[in-house]
């Protein structure tokens, strides 16, 4: 027993050094949120009047509202997109298939506020799509007036998660599940309602919370659209215009992270002691049959139409990054390059912060995600699941409460060398990415650890390896599959968050891309080079992703000793869905 | 005694082929089951066992020829129509509904007034030894539990036939055997035609009142478990029921003359057990031929002796029983093998 004691005692301190990063900054900056919401601002004493106050501002009831109402419209107008699309793959033997798989990732590879403008270049009130009705049938559609804007937005972008968590319940039914019952005497709409729909359940549930949860805590979108009106930029505008010290902001924070934990705690009900995956071997999914021509006319309209509204923010900026002016007329006017040129010179600083940002919080997860797997799959340390669970409460923290609490919380902290606030240095920006992002890598590195079975290390120590070197040459080759693919979904996530960001940017020349898209969108001028930098973003992200894919699919290949990798699906999407980009 | 009782009905199959795509996977398959008999599918993996019965329940592409239930043809109807009674080799028992939710299923759908439907699913539960578990989901249940679940789902039906997809597969030895025997009675008690889907030939022989032998989408041979056993039809069915030796070419007897110059299309078999093993010079009965040969290998099985022995270029099989104290001969020892021409049969391939 006294190597176990040894390598015990390394793992404490790399436990107790990780606790030690979580608490300082997560719990204490989300603490200090919380218990700010719940201080009187004069005497300092614990209250509950800023509640009381926020409830009798009509301007907080409408934000509160609409937050809701956007939030539940978005889950809808998500489903109305996903479930057709879901239902149609699972179901039919159709082509189809692949390009519902490629519209599952496609808006994923874009952050929702990227594509806000160009949206309502084309569906606004004088945008593209609107000028044509107009002209072709005398009337238009406000797709993107006020609140609609957001709605349409955030569920183009959104949907996937519900089309990915459907589509994989779907296909984990066991065809037999579906023959038994009509064994018994079931057809039709009453197999699909007594059978089908509630095996499904559970996943739609799970990819329809993550969707509320996301949408209500997004701070880009409605900023871009210059909609106020919603909770969090309320508490952006509140920290930014009145002051840190304003608990309006804090008691817009604790609301955020309810509903975040309440989506999230349905989620989790959703799931619960129903693991409905059925499937047994070789029966996978709904019974498939071929579609009659019209079928088949009438599924196409569907994904074609769907297709083009997923794909209209991507189009939109590219036409923006290359058309010269673009006002009141279906096209722009001319085609230039000349806001590549711009972008290229006013925006490098920003594309190189990113990538140093994104870099270093990217690799600052996957060492903090494999330490904190280890600990808590291959140690006895005692407390360990709550490292790994407060590390994945970080999914419960919205952009802005972080950001907030950041500065509430570092801005009394002197860094020496650099003679600053810690909550003004670039460095925090990192910190929070890194938080943000932890849960992603986390589960990636844990998946990876799981897959390196206990017996392989100890068929190693068997064989005369010690423990450093069963790590080195067993452990650690098997998981760099799985620890890369979380350092690229790190990387590609945080490259284009802006909701923390935003918050802590200082000095203008610490800002990175996400912020510089959104500074240039502020102008009618900027907005050329805006979707000329928005559109490297987009490959920036869509290469991450493109990556992580072929990393995963190399790695589940070596594994299984096959090159059969049927359909990367996963089957909740929190934390595992690569390339997922949750602002 | 059951409330549970159905009419025994006949099963006829006529002609069936049925092919995924390209690849014909049932070959013209023709039947007669008998009413309350209990009759089994038996071959090796992917003979086309389950694509049999899953075209009796109405699954799988259309088939060309007939299937008549009693004198019903079924072969358009779409599953949810036919009343037979399917037990899927998973169980298929729905995770998000009760034990009962589960076994009131059919009877809900065939719009039962619930009094009723309670009664009856109270006594298929009972039936199964299981009415103490009506209000658990499937997943707090054991294998052999979820089986007779799934028995009770669909019994209480009362479907025309019942058809069971290798429905011991999932359980464990001990399990396997006990099932087979309730699954037995309960058919008998029930009087229920019923087809039972096996690759296992100890589960076909101890359950059946008939076989059908398939393999390549063929009906090898029909027939009660002695006589596929002592009567084998090809060479396939003498060698998948039993061990059999199998001898293609001459076998040179103890005084020199050749037997069985057997042509290509032709197998000479003899089974282990029929073949009497002794030292040398041997006696041979009045029919039996005598064969010399030397002892390659040896297996002691407990209630016999498998030997291997040489003969010429052929290495026979031959079982010798085992009694207390009883001398058993060694490997390398000279030995002659007498054997009775009644149990040489000859078989087409
Ligand atoms: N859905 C299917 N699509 C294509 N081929 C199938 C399908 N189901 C079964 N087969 C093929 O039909 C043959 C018989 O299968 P099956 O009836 O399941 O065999 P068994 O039950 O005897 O093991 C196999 O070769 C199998 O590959
Ligand atoms: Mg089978």
């Amino acid at each position: 027993m006294n190597s176990f004691s040894r390598s015990n005692w390394g793992v404490s301190t790399l436990a107790i050094f990780i606790s030690l990063f979580l608490l300082v900054f997560l719990v204490v900056p989300v603490g200090k949120v919380i218990f700010v919401a719940f201080q009187d601002p004069q005497t300092g004493a614990l209250t509950l009047i800023n509640f009381i106050d926020f409830f009798n501002t009509s301007l907080f009831q409408e934000s509160f509202l609409n937050s809701i109402y956007v939030s539940s419209m978005s889950v809808l107008l998500a489903s109305i997109i996903a479930i057709p699309l879901s239902y149609f793959t699972t179901r039919f033997n159709f082509g189809g298939a692949v390009l519902i798989q490629t519209l599952g990732i496609v808006p994923l590879i874009m952050p929702p506020f990227v594509g806000a403008v160009a949206m309502l270049l084309l569906f606004g009130e004088n945008g593209s799509v609107n000028l044509l009705l107009d002209e072709w049938f005398g009337f238009t559609i406000p797709f993107m007036e006020g609140l609609n804007g957001v709605i349409l937005v955030e569920s183009i972008h959104y949907f996937p998660f519900i089309l990915i968590n459907l589509s994989a319940a779907l296909l984990n039914i066991d065809r037999a599940m579906e023959e038994s019952a009509q064994n018994l005497g079931a057809s039709g709409t009453r197999l699909f309602r007594r059978i089908v729909f509630p095996l499904a359940m559970p996943g739609y549930v799970a990819g329809a919370s993550l969707v509320f949860l996301k949408v209500f805590d997004d701070l880009g979108t409605p900023l871009l659209l210059n909609i106020n009106n919603m909770l969090a930029p309320q508490a952006y505008l509140r920290i930014t215009s009145i002051g840190i010290s304003d608990p309006m902001g804090y008691v817009i924070s604790v609301i955020l992270v309810t509903f975040s934990l309440f989506s999230l705690w349905v989620s989790f009900l959703a799931l619960k002691g129903k693991d409905y995956s059925t499937v047994q071997k070789g029966g996978g999914g709904l019974m498939k049959r071929d579609l009659r021509t019209w079928e088949k006319i009438g599924c196409y309209a569907v994904i074609i139409l769907i297709l083009l509204m997923v794909l209209s923010p991507h189009v939109g900026l590219a036409m923006l990054s290359f058309g010269t002016v673009w006002s009141y007329s279906v096209l722009p006017d001319a085609f230039t390059l000349a806001h590549y040129e711009n972008m290229f010179r006013m925006a490098g600083q920003y594309i190189s912060n990113t990538l140093l940002y994104a870099g270093l919080a990217a690799t600052i997860d996957v060492i903090l995600g494999t330490a904190i797997a280890y600990v808590v799959w291959r140690t006895g340390i005692r407390g360990r699941k709550w490292l790994d669970f407060i590390a994945m409460g970080a999914v419960a923290v919205p952009g802005v409460v972080i950001g907030i609490g950041y500065l509430r919380t570092f801005v009394e902290y002197n860094v020496p060398i650099v003679d600053k606030p810690l909550a003004s240095w670039w460095v925090i920006i990192v910190i929070a990415l890194a938080i943000r992002r932890l849960p992603y890598a986390l589960r990636a590195c844990t998946a990876a650890l799981q897959q390196v079975s206990v017996m392989l290390e100890e068929a190693a120590e068997n064989l005369g390896a010690t423990k450093s070197r069963t790590v080195r040459r067993v452990v650690v080759p098997l998981m760099t599959g799985g620890i890369l693919a979380g350092f690229v979904t790190s990387f590609a996530t945080a490259s284009v968050e802006l909701s923390a960001t935003i918050m802590l940017v200082n000095v203008e020349s610490d800002a990175p891309l996400a912020y510089g898209i959104y500074e240039f969108m502020q102008s009618a001028a900027g907005r050329g080079p805006g979707a000329a930098l928005g559109i490297v973003a987009v490959l920036i992200v869509g290469l991450a992703t493109y990556i992580s894919h072929r990393v995963i699919e190399r790695t589940e290949m070596q594994r299984t000793g096959t090159g059969a990798v049927i359909a990367e699906q996963t089957p909740v999407a929190i934390g595992t869905t690569t390339g997922a980009a949750p602002l | 005694m059951s409330e549970i009782r159905s009419e025994a009905v006949s099963v006829t199959i006529e002609d069936l082929s049925l092919s995924f795509g390209p690849t014909e996977v049932l070959k013209g398959i023709n039947l007669t089951i008998e009413p309350g008999e209990f009759f089994t599918f038996l071959g090796p993996s992917g003979s086309g066992k389950s694509t049999l019965l899953r075209a009796i329940a109405g699954f799988g592409p259309m088939p060309g020829g007939r299937i008549l239930i009693g004198d019903d043809d079924v072969t358009q109807l779409p599953p949810w129509t036919r009343n037979v009674g399917m037990v899927f080799q998973s169980y298929a028992l729905w995770p998000h509904m009760t034990v009962r939710k589960n076994v009131a299923f059919g009877l809900e759908e065939r719009k039962i007034p619930n009094k009723d439907i309670r009664e009856r699913v109270n006594e298929a539960l009972k039936l199964v030894g299981l009415l103490d578990f009506a209000e658990r989901r499937p997943s707090q249940l054991s294998g052999g539990q979820q089986q007779r679940v799934a028995l009770a789902r669909t019994i209480v039906i009362e479907p025309r036939v019942l058809l069971l997809d290798e429905p011991l597969s999932n359980l464990d030895a001990n399990l396997r055997i006990q099932m087979r025997r309730d699954i037995l009675e309960l058919q008998q008690e029930l009087k229920l035609t019923t087809i039972f889907v096996t690759h296992d030939q100890e589960e076909a022989n101890t359950t059946s009142d008939r076989i059908a032998v398939l393999d390549q989408g063929i009906i090898q041979q029909v027939g009660s478990p002695i006589e596929l056993y002592d009567e084998p039809a090809n060479r396939f069915v003498a060698d998948f029921l039993g061990t059999a030796n199998l001898i293609d070419g001459p076998l040179e007897t103890a005084d020199g003359t050749s037997l069985f110059e057997s042509d290509k299309n032709h197998t000479t078999m003899f089974r282990p057990q029929d073949m009497d093993i002794q030292p040398l010079p041997g006696e041979a009965g009045p029919d039996d031929v005598l064969l010399k040969g030397r002892v390659a290998h040896r297996e002691f099985l407990g209630n016999l002796i498998r030997y291997n022995v040489t003969v010429g270029e052929h290495s026979l099989i031959v079982d010798d029983p085992h009694t207390t104290g009883r001398q058993a001969f060694a490997k390398g020892d000279e030995v002659a093998l007498g054997l009775d021409t009644k149990n040489i049969h000859i078989l087409t391939d």
